[in-house]
């Protein structure tokens, strides 16, 4: 689907473009791109991907061009690959793509796929060359639901409104759709345990119905999983304020995803198939609010900042409301820049998949550790500017919970009390 | 590694890093196309037109903000006019670019260059060192 999607529609703007902008005038054209490569290392859990055994599956390159086809019309598009462990695995997709008229100052349009507001850095969440960490604060923009929140194909109305002695107002809303790779790891953990969990009912199910002779088991396998942003759509507005340098945010985004998939279960005893049950899934998942507030103040060389996250989504099957996702994420964060080559940087992240169980006790109460509940992150990060367009940095993080480690990484538990450590590497032209 | 070394090694590279470089304090005067029909601007309205919050005149016609390479005049300009340091005006730009949401600045080498480049085309908006003749444009005053 990417890479026909490239294909198809890609590649032949790329050339739409420079052919309009050499029509128009050579100076209009503009290509700019960035390479990045990292190496993760962690002890105790892997994270992403295999890091205990440290990993070079940490890379991102991006080429966009955009062409200025009117004083207020611009057109553009970026070609992204990245891998990411399992994830990415450097297919070539568009990252964005899109018409961008201003009309005046406090409105404009943007029409094609275009990238979604949802805090401060959602936007370029994927490449690190542009701020100061490598990672993210994970609670905030986390990289499980980077699918939901990166791109959309859909339209989008945004400007900047003068306040004067207020300062002035950024605005952008947006309406999009959008669909989620199968092979994520996300996506295959999510139909994974939705199978497993079905799983559980049927056996039970069938050992109460003396239907499961001792010694088999029940195995499921997933077959066609589809996970689709059916709409979503979000208004974010940054107010500038009169204080130079300070400047607050605010981001709603609302949404449906909709799953589906076969779940073929076998029951197997000795390597043969007892017997096979096939069962079709659909379900939905609403999200009623993605809320982040932001607040970031510049002064001179120092750079303060923090965001706020809460979602509150609503899981549902067969129009009967099945659970919620309520998560909350913050983190605050310093940085400073002592030289033209050196910044150094740090935050403290705390996120909560569940913020009605801070605590862990739900964990606790069905055997499992407590510390499942939450993750804390403390970041250290060295960020060194050897000249304008090549960075290297250097980044450690202590980690305290397990509240966002995938358990199909971590097949053997978790461990509460780890570190994880990143050297990157990327050059912009 | 522990926890306490790598604190300590990161107070060390603070400590080491600590010292500035002198900053450039040469002043700077800010120069348009001979057609733009504004002489003065608030130094809140020309950071919003040099990161990239302002991108049209009054008129609606296209602001085309310019700069000059790095050098004692370009710093003079964001540290005292802009209130940005290089590298934090520079990842601005570079996240508007990989965004879609503007394209880069043109960057002129020699004052001179830009001088000729602002003299030409209309919409303009540059600057160049205070003891510099400005022919051809026309200098306005930041409030």
């Amino acid at each position: 689907m990417t890479k026909k999607l490239v294909r198809t529609i890609a590649v032949p703007m790329v050339f739409l473009l420079v052919s309009l902008g050499n029509a128009q005038n050579p100076d209009w054209i503009h290509i700019h791109g960035l390479i990045g490569q990292g190496y993760l290392k962690t002890t105790d859990n892997n994270y992403f991907m295999n890091t205990k055994d440290g990993s070079l599956e940490f890379n991102e390159i991006a080429v966009n061009f955009t062409v200025r086809l009117t004083p207020k019309l611009r057109g553009g598009l970026q070609l992204f690959s990245r891998d990411f462990g399992p994830n990415g695995n450097n297919d070539i997709f568009l990252d964005w793509g899109y018409l961008d008229y201003l009309w005046r100052d406090y409105l404009g349009l943007r029409a094609g796929k275009i990238k979604r507001p949802a805090g401060f850095y959602n936007t370029v969440r994927d490449m690190d060359a542009l701020r100061t960490f490598v990672l993210l604060p994970q609670g905030v923009y986390n990289e499980s639901m980077r699918d939901f929140t990166m791109s959309a194909q859909g339209a989008s109305v945004y400007g900047n409104i003068s306040l004067g002695l207020a300062g002035d107002l950024e605005y952008e809303a947006y309406y999009g759709v959008s669909n989620m790779d199968p092979d994520l790891t996300f996506t295959k953990e999510l139909f994974l345990n939705i199978a497993d969990d079905m799983g559980k009912g049927i056996s039970q199910q069938m050992a109460a119905t003396g239907g499961m002779p001792p010694g088999s088991v029940l195995s499921p396998r997933v077959v066609d999983p589809v996970l689709e942003m059916e709409h979503s759509e979000a208004v974010s507005v940054i107010w500038n304020t009169p204080l130079d340098g300070l400047r607050l945010g605010a981001t709603r985004m609302l949404g449906k995803t909709s799953q589906s998939a076969t779940f073929d279960f076998r029951l197997l005893m000795g390597g043969t198939t007892l017997t096979q049950i096939t069962v079709p899934f659909e379900s939905s998942l609403k999200f009623n609010g993605l809320d982040t507030y932001s607040a970031e103040y510049i002064w001179k060389n120092l750079t303060l900042g923090g965001e706020y996250m809460v979602t509150d989504g609503e899981i549902t099957t067969d129009g009967q409301v099945m659970g919620y996702r309520k998560e909350q994420a913050y983190y605050g964060q310093a940085a400073y820049r002592f030289t033209k080559w050196l910044e150094i940087g740090s935050y403290y992240s705390v996120t909560y998949p569940d913020s009605e169980d801070k605590e862990g006790d739900r964990f606790k109460a069905t055997g499992r550790p407590d510390y499942l509940a939450w993750q804390k992150d403390m970041c250290l990060t060295l960020r060194f500017d050897l000249n304008e367009r090549w960075l290297v940095k250097c980044e450690t993080h202590f980690m305290d919970g397990a509240g966002q480690l995938s358990p199909t990484l971590n097949p053997d538990g978790f461990k509460q009390n780890w570190q994880l450590y990143t050297v990157k590497t990327s050059i912009i032209f | 590694m522990t926890k306490k070394s790598i604190l300590f090694l990161f107070i060390g590279v603070v400590f080491l890093c600590a010292v500035h470089p002198a900053s450039a304090q040469q002043k700077v005067k800010v120069i348009v196309h001979k057609d733009v029909t504004v002489s003065e601007i608030d130094q809140g309205t020309l950071q919003k037109i040099f990161l990239g919050k302002k991108q049209l005149w009054d008129d609606g016609s296209r602001i085309v903000p310019v700069l000059l390479k790095e050098s004692p005049v370009h710093e003079s300009f964001l540290n005292d006019l802009i209130n940005r340091n290089e590298t934090q005006f520079r990842l601005s730009w570079n996240r508007a670019v990989f965004t879609g949401k503007a394209v880069p600045l043109q960057v002129f080498d020699e004052e001179d260059a830009l001088l000729k480049y602002v003299a030409e085309t209309p919409g303009v908006i540059g600057y160049i060192s205070s003891g510099k003749a400005a022919d051809n444009v026309k200098v306005i005053t930041v409030q």
